[in-house]
């Protein structure tokens, strides 16, 4: 069931991957391949550019929470984005979790 | 501190990455990079970090002949411009540039190679200034080579305590030889104050608006128009 992602997670998260610094963000193996393999002109740090600018559209944001392994609070999302080698956009399905102390996001997944 | 991340063990681990090919239609090249990762002892899955991704955005861009996000930063710092100004000297906008400074998209190949100039030091920001003020009489070549700048406090008499040192090599054919040069940094900064000043043990060399005036440790002195 969908719902309304927090205001407050959003721009944490947003803050995080926008400033980029050393072990604030961890990115799995998979969603870092998907992000590779989805278009050759990416970089990795493109990445977190993306998911950033995603967040901070104004308005509101729908999606999924999630019970994760690790603690911390988790939501999923889809979102329209434009890669460098493509004519149009596509839809993006990312899941990230923030971890309890607010500081460090895990990026679960990234991919069409 | 998270428990999560206070039980992950570091290791290093080989990524792929993929090197798009330099021409229309050429091959799409693979190469395993070796990265710092973090490891969950309890399920064996690896994350990468910020650092990680430096790494492999460096070697993607080295591969493919460009300059890297990091390096593109480095740049405009080292000229010491906004995005935004540096966007209005290279005619582009602001947006396209942060895009390429972030890492959002790869620098264009074309603009790459004027960027790799300056990089280098074989363009001037001056020069590259000049460009949107062609009524102005401004250097019209590269004229040094720079090739690092150190901090030299009181490195010259004639000069402010707050100089910074360049080191570099000029490129006109008559001066071959390496040559220690002192610029002030706001001189570097502001095309119209262009005095870049050069020592060469006792001799110096001065860049004054399209004119090398070279000065012999006598003291008589030479000018040499660029581009001669």
């Amino acid at each position: 069931m969908s719902i309304l992602i927090p205001e407050r997670w959003r721009q944490d998260v947003a803050a995080i991957l926008d400033h980029a610094v050393a072990g604030t963000i961890l990115v799995r193996q998979r969603p870092r391949k998907d992000w590779e393999n989805l278009d050759i002109e990416h970089y990795e740090a493109g990445l977190y550019v993306v998911l950033a600018d995603a967040l901070s559209v104004p308005g509101a944001l729908s999606g999924k929470e999630h019970t994760m392994k690790e603690d911390g609070e988790c939501y999923s999302f889809t979102f329209r984005y434009r890669p460098p080698s493509a004519n149009g956009e596509i839809e993006l399905y990312t899941k990230l979790n923030l971890l309890p102390d607010g500081q460090v996001v895990i990026i679960y997944s990234a991919h069409t | 501190m998270n428990a999560f991340t206070q039980r992950l063990v570091p290791i290093e681990v080989e990524e792929p990455i993929r090197i798009p090919p330099s021409v229309p239609g050429g091959e799409v090249r693979t190469i395993m990079v070796k990265v710092p990762a973090m490891q969950d002892p309890k399920d064996g899955e690896i994350y990468l970090g910020v650092d990680a991704a430096a790494i492999l955005d460096k070697a993607k861009a080295r591969h493919m002949g460009v300059l890297a996000p990091q390096e593109l930063a480095e740049l405009r710092q080292r000229l010491g411009l906004t995005q935004k100004e540096i966007a209005e000297v290279l005619q582009i906008g602001e947006k396209t540039w942060s895009r390429w400074e972030t890492g959002r998209e790869i620098v264009s190949r074309s603009l790459n190679v004027l960027l790799r100039a300056v990089y280098e030091g074989n363009i001037s920001l001056p020069w590259l200034r000049a460009l949107l003020n062609p009524d102005e009489a401004v250097t019209p070549a590269p004229l040094m080579r720079i090739c690092g700048v150190r901090w030299a406090p009181n490195a010259a008499r004639d000069l402010p305590s707050s100089t910074w040192m360049v080191y570099g090599k000029v490129q006109q054919p008559k001066i071959e030889a390496e040559i220690n040069a002192w610029s002030l940094l706001t001189g570097y900064k502001e095309p119209k104050n262009t005095n870049l000043w050069v020592d060469d043990s006792n001799a110096g060399v001065g860049l004054r608006h399209g004119h090398l005036d070279f000065v012999h440790s006598a003291g008589n002195t030479e000018e040499m128009p660029l581009g001669a």
